[in-house]
């Protein structure tokens, strides 16, 4: 196993998916057992508790050192900017052989040169601090990442267990094929079946059709019938 | 998004392919959805979801519709094609196998609705192509 495996398998819960295999391995109650076990813990949850709070910390302290870094960046540039103006002084008065005025601005360039490198110092500093805290950020990210990887193990295990055991409730019998592919193959066929047998009725059903309907002679007599079931009672007297 | 606006918008969509899906949902410990597709012979595929995904099953066979002579070929042959079906993979839930898919919980409905009939797609291709592993 890479040092990597093993760093990621070092937190309080260690690594679900071994801990899954074992447990099929041994059977449906020690399954039970093993989802029991990792969520009665709460061992993840404290895992990932933790790493959100340290992850916040984190995210805080940087963003304070990457203001402080701005700040001093930005005292490194008006240094620069003092320097740049000075030498130009400078120069303007050694054009005017004014060497006392030459002078005094070279010690204040002096002074400013210092100051540049005490301040070029603390960018370092900061810089540093950036990088490492940002490097300690995206480990527990990848931390928290990790643990929530690993709940997620533990939380579908559980989630299709119980789905299925519903599914399974709702269906008390399986001839539907709700719960077997197979099953509603084989009921497929069934209606298939009987879909070729279907256009055989409606065709005979035609024929029938046909043989019930009358002829114009009959119809007729139909209709004499019917007229004289309604003859006014009167004319029946005469 | 859960189940419930997962059966709403299935309910009421029609897929620029015609489908269009019966939802039922399913009360347990955890929430199930069924979705069938209409006029379609095509299998139920059951919808659940956790924190993290949206899980889509469909329940294959069990493993008393295994031959037993041709099971361990049977594993290898899931084994070696698993990775050639598009989107779906096969699964043992206690004695059933099954094909399902899952998601991000942060897929859109579009997602959903593409894994229901690709699930079932293949499904329909797993039980033509694995029939002579079963009884």
């Amino acid at each position: 196993m890479s040092d990597k495996k093993t760093q990621n398998s070092g937190n309080a819960a260690g690594n679900v998916l071994k801990k899954l295999v074992d447990a099929v391995k041994s059977g449906s109650r020690e399954l039970k057992e093993f989802i029991q076990d990792v969520q009665g813990t709460d061992a993840f949850e404290r895992e990932i508790e933790d790493a959100q709070l340290r992850l916040k910390e984190a995210k805080g302290e940087l963003t304070q050192i990457m203001a402080k870094q701005k700040q001093a960046n930005r005292v490194v540039e008006i240094i620069s900017q003092q320097l740049v103006e000075h030498e130009v002084l400078i120069k303007d008065a050694m054009q005017t052989n004014d060497d006392q005025q030459a002078i005094t601005l070279a010690k204040k360039v002096v002074e400013l040169e210092k100051d540049l490198l005490a301040q070029q110092v603390i960018v370092e500093t900061y810089t540093k601090h950036v990088s490492a805290l940002k490097q300690h950020l995206e480990h527990t990210e990848r931390a928290l990442k990790d643990y929530e990887r690993q709940l997620n193990i533990v939380k579908t295990t559980e989630n299709i267990q119980k789905a299925t055991a519903a599914i399974k409730e709702n269906y008390a019998t399986e001839d539907k094929g709700f719960l077997s592919a197979k099953k509603a193959m084989l009921s497929k066929a069934n209606r298939q079946a009987t879909a070729i047998k279907e256009p055989e009725t409606s065709s005979s059903m035609a024929v029938n059709h046909e043989t019930t309907s009358l002829s114009d002679a009959q119809v007729n007599e139909k209709v004499q019938r019917v007229l004289e079931r309604l003859k006014p009672k009167s004319e029946l007297d005469d | 998004m859960n189940i419930q606006d997962i059966a709403i918008h299935l309910s009421h969509i029609r897929t620029a392919e015609g489908y269009t899906f019966d939802c039922q949902t399913i009360a347990g410990e955890v929430e199930v959805l069924q979705v069938d597709l209409n006029d379609v012979d095509g299998f139920s595929v059951f919808v659940t979801k956790t924190n993290f995904q949206i899980i889509c099953i469909i329940y294959l066979w069990t493993e008393a519709e295994v031959k037993a002579e041709s099971r361990v070929e049977m594993l290898e042959m899931m084994m070696d094609t698993s990775i050639s079906i598009p989107l779906s993979s096969y699964a043992r839930v206690e004695d059933r196998y099954v094909l399902f898919g899952s998601l991000s919980v942060n897929s859109n409905m579009d997602k959903v609705v593409e894994e229901i009939i690709t699930l079932n797609e293949n499904a329909l291709d797993v039980m033509v192509a694995m029939e002579d592993f079963l009884l």
